[in-house]
This record gives structure tokens, sequence and C-alpha cells, in this order.
């Protein structure tokens, strides 16, 4: 029942890419969905480009797991139109470092195989 | 107008997830779509392409698979599974289900499919009649640009299209702008004798650019150059595909070959290539027009022209570009009428899409019956939810107990889904076949005139649209008990499920809008039918004026060679005339210039009379006219009301006789007799004296208004312009039928002359069918339409009336151990179905008011709100709905009360 927080949020480890880059963009602090969307698509290059309807359900999704809540930030210039602002909970910090973690270990794996050495000398 | 579209889109989302998201994702589409659309065209289609996918994706699966519903997930912990695996896993579970379930139930299966395909099918068949004849483009490239260029003049009770005059496509086609291409033909039948038996062929005589004009090219050989389209030029022809085949057999060395024209030897050039149509299906043979712009005229409105819209042009821009250029054709080609007295008679230029022209008012037809067949598929998904409601409630103990043993309600809810998409796409398959059957059907019953008739098939975009339209209709009324599924809780399907329990007020109340919609649509289309059919009865019972029974009618052309001008021509006919009256079996015989009544519309003329002179520069107004020769009246059955009619005598001497008609005489000598009145045709011409009066025709077809006609004899008229004795139609009063003397007729004018072909026979019997062929097609169709709904409609009233009887066999059963007669019993289950009755005869009649007006342009002698009608049908309707009562009604009376009680 009392499991250790960290035990709970490994759980959902492996993170979607969508998932991983909307959490990464709250990093930078809260913002609404159309932000978080903008945010993603610069952050990754535009590789993941997520359509509204996707996006939301993914943020259902974080919310129902408790890492992204509703905040009741503004930005300065706000515009009542862009519905709420979400902020990255602790639990949320907690399961993207801990993806983050993962995915160096992957990315480690990978140097040691030389994947990236050998990109070098082709 | 994108917002409202998107808000539209987001009821793919359940309404939790769009009360909680909703202002988020709008605020987000209306930015990214501004940033798409300034981006580019493309840009935006992706976008929105994108936009729909991504709402009906995302909102399906979150309705299925709720991530938004807080603890959906019964075991948190477990990992789960990637989404679309385990989709497709349940999907084919689902599919298995649904079939096994069908099998087990026949009846339901079938009668579902069976209504569906119904539905479909009728819907699929007239939507290939559209999508033939009204959506799908002209068979010639870059179609959308070609126009029909001709004129407007004001007619009797709206403008009637004329075509231009040889003077007015110099003009319009070298000095108009915004039209390239200008090509002038005119239908022109001709004989045609390769050596053997002549024929009578459909033929076009054209300016050399029409090919290029339709951006068409012939298949073999070429098509005739500017060069031989010149006065005296070489004789040339190009010949249609199916003519190639009949008369060459497809022969390579056909061009070059030659044929007999209407006796001028003429070489064949060119062969079109199968498929192609200009100006309709039946011209087989195109010729140069050879125009000769020294003697070009600028009255007589005979040619019909087709051009080409610049890109960027539109037909009212270019319409009034050649009105401006109108005057211009009356200046170069001066003819006695000025540019002014031409507008009198409200001769304008008229530049419409050809498509228009080809298509004409056949959309009145269509578009009623489409949304006829469209109301039947409804009637059909009606019958089909509640059977699935019906089904859904006797389900309801199996869904409480897959509910209690943990299956999600979106699993219920979604096999419920499959199994009705599974049922719908059958539905689908037995629409198709009936779909290529009632294709078929409709071809062979379409009316000849319906444009585009043979352009009918089920092709790729109609197969398409069956499709969606029967997953679109399984959706549709798989999401009825789905919904029902998403309310219910396993406590009470379990509960319920214990006890044939009658069933609840709310779940009546669902069924019985169904089925009182349901004979409403019924009611609206046998309004529909029944108005349709009381034009038919009202048109067929017009006096057309003369004897059209025993009458065969046929169209004959003296070749030019035995007969050069007017008056051998004349005499040519009446020669004929006078052989095919010594035939057997033949009463009398005449012929007309001007086509018989009915069979042609009169041509339009002014009409100078000596008693109502006109101020000078004014026109008189256009009557209808008619050339005809001796015995028309009496071969016809056209009573003479006074004087005498066109004798022979007339022909001889050469001074001209006028007969005029009943109307006509009344409207301009309403209190003295019109005989020894005088009048002419052309300006300043011979005046010519009114002989007789003649009984009024419906010249112009039964539900137009009786012609004024002034009949003219070919020797008195010969001298105007629109004068043609060399094709003349013949009308052969017989003793028994029309037919038996098509042989001996044909042999009769071969020994007159071997050079001279008929064409075109038929019997004045089949001229009437034809022109109430519109009216007969409609009310077909419009009549199995609303057969087909009565009688889904009334099976809808059967079936939720069977259903409440079983459900309630327990109360009914303690009504009658209290006490209660049979016929009490009887009485209260059919005075329940009369309120759901009377409903829908209410609702229906209100409907019918409001969608009969719809139809009001092909009514006659009826008024869209016909009381009669209205009340006949209201009646059927009822009794028919009263039947379908009783048999559940006498069921419920049979319960036996002993044996009912004891179950319990």
């Amino acid at each position: 029942m009392n499991r250790p927080e960290s035990q709970v949020t490994s759980e959902h480890l492996p993170l979607k890419p969508a998932v991983f880059h909307i959490l990464l963009g709250l990093l930078e602090g809260d913002s609404y969905g159309y932000g978080i969307i903008l945010t993603v698509r610069e952050q990754s290059g535009g590789v993941v480009d997520l359509p509204t309807g996707a996006f939301y359900r993914h943020l259902a999704w974080l919310m129902k797991h408790g890492f992204v809540e509703e905040s009741d930030a503004r930005l300065g210039a706000d515009d009542a139109r862009r519905g709420s602002y979400y902020r990255l909970t602790d639990r949320g910090r907690q399961v993207l470092e801990q993806e983050t973690e993962r995915l160096d270990g992957v990315v480690a794996v990978a140097r040691a195989k030389g994947l990236m050495s050998s990109r070098k000398s082709a | 107008m994108a917002d409202r579209t998107y808000a539209a889109l987001l009821w793919a989302f359940p309404r939790r997830f769009r009360s909680k998201f909703g202002a988020g994702m709008r605020h987000a589409f209306t930015a990214e779509h501004a940033r798409a659309r300034a981006v580019g065209r493309l840009a935006l289609s992706r976008f929105w392409f994108r936009t729909i996918a991504d709402s009906l994706w995302s909102g399906s699966k979150e309705r299925i698979r709720p991530v938004h519903e807080p603890g959906s997930s019964p075991f948190p912990g477990v990992p789960t599974e990637r989404w679309s695996r385990q989709m497709f896993r349940r999907l084919v579970r689902d599919v298995r289900i649904a079939a096994r379930r069908a099998r087990k139930h026949p009846g339901f299966s079938m009668a579902t499919i069976v209504t569906l395909g119904v539905g479909i099918g009728a819907t699929t068949a007239i939507f290939s009649v559209v999508h033939g004849v009204l959506l799908k483009p002209l068979p010639y490239e870059e179609s959308e640009a070609l126009v029909d260029v001709g004129h407007l003049a004001t007619g009797d009770s709206d403008d009637l299209r004329v075509g231009l005059t040889s003077g007015a496509f110099f003009v319009y086609s070298q000095d108009g702008r915004l039209v390239e291409d200008v090509s002038a033909y005119f239908r022109f039948p001709v004989n045609l004798s390769d050596g053997d038996r002549p024929q009578r062929i459909a033929a076009a005589i054209a300016t050399s650019g029409l090919a290029g004009t339709l951006r068409s090219t012939p298949a073999l050989g070429r098509w005739f150059s500017a060069e031989e389209d010149v006065p005296g030029g070489p004789a040339v022809a190009v010949i249609s595909y199916g003519l190639w085949q009949r008369l060459f057999a497809g022969s390579s060395a056909t061009v070059g070959t030659t044929v007999d024209l209407n006796g001028e030897t003429t070489e064949i050039v060119g062969v079109m290539p199968r498929g192609f149509r200009f100006p309709d299906a039946e011209t087989e043979v195109w010729v140069p027009i050879r125009f000769d712009e020294s003697t070009a005229r600028s009255v007589n409105f005979q040619y019909s022209a087709v051009g080409r819209l610049l890109p960027g042009a539109a037909a009212p821009d270019a319409t009034a570009e050649l009105d401006n250029l109108f005057p211009r054709t009356v200046e170069r080609f001066p003819e006695g009428l000025s540019a002014d007295e031409l507008r009198d008679l409200g001769i304008r230029a008229s530049v419409v899409p050809l498509k228009e022209i080809v298509i004409g008012d056949v959309a009145a037809v269509l578009w009623p019956v489409m949304a006829a067949v469209f109301v039947i598929l409804l009637v059909a998904c009606a019958n089909v939810a509640n059977l699935f409601l019906v089904q859904a409630e006797g389900r309801d103990r199996e869904i409480g107990v897959r509910l209690a043993l943990g299956a999600g309600r979106g699993d219920v809810a979604r096999h419920f889904l499959v199994e009705s998409a599974i049922l719908g796409l059958f539905g689908g398959l037995v629409g198709v076949a009936l779909a290529y059957g009632g294709v078929s059907l409709l071809r062979e019953i379409g009316p000849e005139e319906l444009p585009r008739l043979h352009e009918i098939g089920v092709t790729l975009p109609v197969l398409l649209f069956a499709v969606a339209t029967s997953l679109a209709v399984g959706l549709l009324f798989g999401m009825l008990p789905a919904i029902r599924v998403r309310a219910a809780t396993a406590l009470a399907g379990l509960r319920s499920g214990t006890r044939g329990s009658s069933s609840g007020p709310r779940r009546n109340r669902a069924r019985n809008v169904l089925v009182t919609s349901q004979l409403a649509l019924a009611l609206v289309l046998l309004v529909g039918a029944g108005l349709m059919f009381r034009t038919l009865g009202n048109l067929l019972n017009v006096e057309p004026g003369f004897d059209t029974g025993n009458l065969l009618t046929f169209e004959l052309a003296v070749p030019f060679l035995e007969a050069p001008g007017q008056q051998e021509g004349m005499e040519f006919q009446q020669r004929v005339i006078d052989r095919l009256s010594a035939l057997p079996g033949v009463v009398s015989v005449t012929a007309s210039a001007s086509g018989l009544p009915i069979e042609t519309v009169a041509s339009r003329n002014p009409v100078w009379l000596e008693d109502f002179p006109l101020p000078p520069g004014e026109l008189p107004p256009l009557q209808a006219v008619r050339i005809v020769m001796p015995d028309y009246f009496s071969t016809l059955g056209i009573p003479i009301l006074e004087g005498r009619p066109i004798e022979r005598r007339d022909l001889e001497n050469g001074v001209g006789a006028v007969v005029v008609s009943a109307g006509f005489a009344r409207r301009y000598w309403p209190n003295e007799s019109p005989i020894g009145k005088r009048l002419q045709v052309i300006p300043e011409g011979e005046m010519h004296t009114i002989v007789g009066v003649a009984g009024d025709t419906q010249g112009d077809g039964l539900d137009q208004p009786a012609n004024e006609t002034v009949y003219w004899d070919p020797r008195g008229a010969g001298d105007t312009y629109y004068t043609n004795t060399h094709v003349m139609t013949y009308g052969v009063r017989t003793r028994g039928a029309p037919t038996s003397v098509v042989e001996s007729t044909r042999e009769a004018i071969r020994e007159i002359s071997g050079g001279v072909a008929i064409g075109g026979i038929s019997t004045m019997d089949q001229w009437v069918d034809a022109s109430v062929a519109r009216i007969s097609f409609t009310m077909t169709l419009l009549g199995i339409a609303a057969a087909m709904s009565l009688l889904l409609g009334s099976l809808g009233v059967y079936g939720v009336l069977a259903y409440a009887v079983s459900q309630r066999r327990r109360e009914i059963g303690v009504r009658m151990a209290l006490g209660a007669r049979p016929g009490t019993v009887r009485r209260m289950v059919v005075r329940e179905a009369g309120v759901v009755i009377a409903g829908g005869v209410v609702i229906g009649l209100v409907g019918a008011g409001i969608v009969s007006r719809v139809l009001s342009s092909l009514l006659f002698g009826v008024a869209p709100v016909d009381m009669m009608t209205y009340g006949a049908v209201a009646g059927l309707l009822t009794v028919v709905a009263l039947v379908a009562s009783y048999l559940p009604a006498r069921r419920a009376s049979a319960v036996d009360p002993a044996l009912t009680l004891r179950a319990e």
C-alpha cells in the first residue's frame, strides 16, 4: 500500500516521447495548452508535433497520474481564451528525472557499442 | 465558420473531456488555423485533414477508453499493453462475438440486413442517377469552361432560349474576348446511303472549330479543316464510332471512302472516338456548316453555339460583353429589322454553362426523388434502431452479467457498435446488389428525354457512396443501444433480469418517437406520390384538341437533287401524300413543315394583322405558326369551326390561305368573324386572307396552355424565310393499329424515289406518353419509395407493439384474471397504437405541406396542399397502421391468465 513514491512513478516508464516532451516543456514554467504544444514542437525540432486532440489526451493522462496539475499562474498579457494553465507536480518532476536517467543509460549503452564513434569515422 | 466547424468536431469527445479542455483546444485550433492559412492553400487543407482525423480518432479513443475519467483503470500498476495492439485484439474478438450472435439470431440479422439493404439499395440507385446526370462533369476535357452561347427571347410565360444567327456567330467569335473558340452547330437529319438502302441519320452541321472547342480529336483520320468549311468547299464528313462499326464494321480503310449524303457524294475524313457525344448521343455524322460571311444574317436564331470561358471569366460577364456586341450583328448584317426592334422582342445575348443546358430542368425531378429515397433510408434506419433497442432491452441481463464480471462499459458499447457496423456493411452488400438491378431498371423506365441517361451506372463514386452510407448508417443505429449501455449499471441489469418486468416509460417513449417519425415520413412520401398520381391523371384527362389514336407519324426529307426549290419540295411531298393515301388501311394523310402538335412545339413568329396597324418600328407579338399541307385538320381530327380548311386548290393557285385557331380568333375579333381578315408574317410582305377557324390544340404539350395558332399553307408561306418544304412531319390516320402500315409506307416511298428516307417513326400515342414521361417517371419512383416506406413503417408499428405486448403479458394476464374481456384488451392495445399513429399522421401532414412545395413545378391542375390527396393518404396510412397493430392486439387477448399467473 505505502510503496515508496519512486517505485510508483517508475511503473510508468518508459514514457511515450510525446509525454516526455510535454513534461520537459513544463520544466521551463507553467504554461497553457497551446503554449506547451508550441514548446514541444520547438524543443523537438519539429519531430514531435502533437495534434490538439492527441495532446490533450496525453495531458489528461498526465493529470490523472498526478504528474501535472492545473495552476492559477497567468502570464503578463493573458488571454482568457487560452484555457487553463498547467504546472509540473513533484511527482511529475520525479518521473521526468527517472525517465531522463533511463534514457541516459540507454544512450550510454549505445555509445559503449560504438554507435556514435562509428558514425564519426564514416 | 472554421471555429464553428471545430466546435462541431469537438463533439467527438465525451462531454466531460470537452468541458474540461474545450476552451484550450479551441484556442489551439484558432491559432494553428491562422498559421496554416497564412502559409497557403496546401498547408490549410493538410491542416484540416489533420484536425479532422485527430478529432475523430482521439475523440473516439477517449470515448472508448477514457484516460480522463479518474480511476478507470481497474488494476492500477499493471503495465498496460500498447493501445493499438490491444485495440486490434479487441476488435477481432468483437467481430467474432458479433458473428456468433448474428448466427444465433437469424431472424433479427436477416430483418436488419434486408431492411438496410432496401434502404441503401434505393439510395444508391438514385444516387447513381443523380451522379450520372447532375454531378458528373460533361464528358469533354476541361468541361467546366464550356458554355452555351445563345440568346433569350421574351416568351408567352417565361423566357425562351433561342440560338444565334450566322451574323452573331461572326461578330461574337471575332470580337468577343471573354468567350474563346466559339463554334456554331445545327442539328440536321440527313439521308445517308452507302449504295444500299438509304438511312435517316441524326447529323450536325458545325463550324470547323467544334472539335477543338470540345478538345476532342478523331480516333481515326481528322476533323474537317477551316479550308473545307467555306461556301463551295469539298463534301466531307466525320462519323461516329457507332456508325463506323455499324456501316463499315470498324474497317481502318473507312477514312477516304465516300458515302451518299443527301444525294451528295461525300468523303469520310475522320471517325470520332467511342463515347464522343455532341450535341447528343444520337448524332452520328458531322459535316461543315459552310457559313458565308458575305451573306450572313442577323435574324433567324436557329444555330446553337458552344465556346470556352476565358480562365477567370464568369458567365454573366460574358453575357454582358456579348450583349453589348449584339447591335453590331444587325449593323454588319442588316436585314430589315433594327437592333432596337429586336430588343423590343426581348432578344438579348445569353451565355450559360453548357452543363446547365444539357441537364435542363431535370434537377427539379431528381432532387425530390433523391430526397425521397433518403427518407426511405432514414425510415429503414429507424426500423433497425428499433430492432436494436428491443434487442438491447432483451439483453439487459447479459449486459448486467458482463458488467458485473468486470467488463468495461466501453467494451460493451463498442461491442454493439461493431455488431451494428457489421450488419450495416452486410446491408450495404445487399444494397449494392439491389442498386445494380435498380439502375438497369431505371435505365429501362427512365424517360427518353432524361439527359445523359446512358451515362448512368454504378461507378466508383457511387460504390464509395454506398460503402460510406452503410458504415454511417451502421454506426448511427449502433449508437443508440451503445448510449443506453453507457447509462446501464450492473445491478440494474441483474435485477431486472430476474423478472419479466414491463419496460419503463422512457424506453417506450424512445420507440414511440421512432415509430411516429417513420409513419410521418411515410406519409410525406405517400403525399408526394399521390400528388404526382393526380397530376398524371389530370394531364391524361386534358383534351388535346385532336384525335391522338391510330395516328402514325414520321419525318421525311426530300433530297435537294430531286427537288431543288421550295415549290418542287412541296410538290414532291404532295406526291408522297397522294401515294400513301391510297394504301390499304390508311384513312388519310397529311404533312406539316413545322411538326405536329405535342410532337413538336410550334415555332413562334411575329404576325402583322391588317386590322391592327402598328406604329413604325414596333413589332407585333409572337404567335405559334404551323405550315401545313392540305387535309391537315381532317387527318388529325381538329374540328373546323367556321369557314373551310386549307385545301389542295390553295397550293395550286398560290394565293395563300390562312386558318387560325379559335383562341386566336377570340383574342383579336371577339365579336365578329375573322373570315376575310388579312395578315402577314414578314414586314411589308404580301397579305393573306383567313379562310377558316379551327379548334384549339395542346400544341406545346398537355401541361401547357392551348396554343393560339396561325396555320399557313406552304405555298402562301413559301416566300418567308422559315419555310422548308424539304423536311416535313407526316401524320397518317389509319383504320387499325398505326404500326401495321409501316412496312407498306416504306415500300410506297421507295417506289417514288430511292433516295428518300423516313425517320423517327412513331405513333401519336407514343408522343403523348413521352410528353408525360417526366411525370410518370417521378410518380413511379415516388410511388415505389412511398410503398417501401409504408411497408417499413407498418413493420415498425407491428414490431413495437408486438414487443410491448410480450413485455406486458403478466399485466394483461392479471387484467384478464380480474375479468377483462379479450375485446377490451384488444381495444386497449389498439388504442395505444392509435396515439402513435395519430401523432405520425399529424406530423406527416404538416411535413408534407412544407415539402410538397418542392414538387410544385411538376404539378398540374392540383395544388401542393390538396385536401383530397392529403385526406386519402392519411386514411390509407391509418388503416394500414391499424391493421399492423391489430395482430399484436389479438395475440394479447389470447393470453391465458392462468398460465401467466402460474409463471409468477
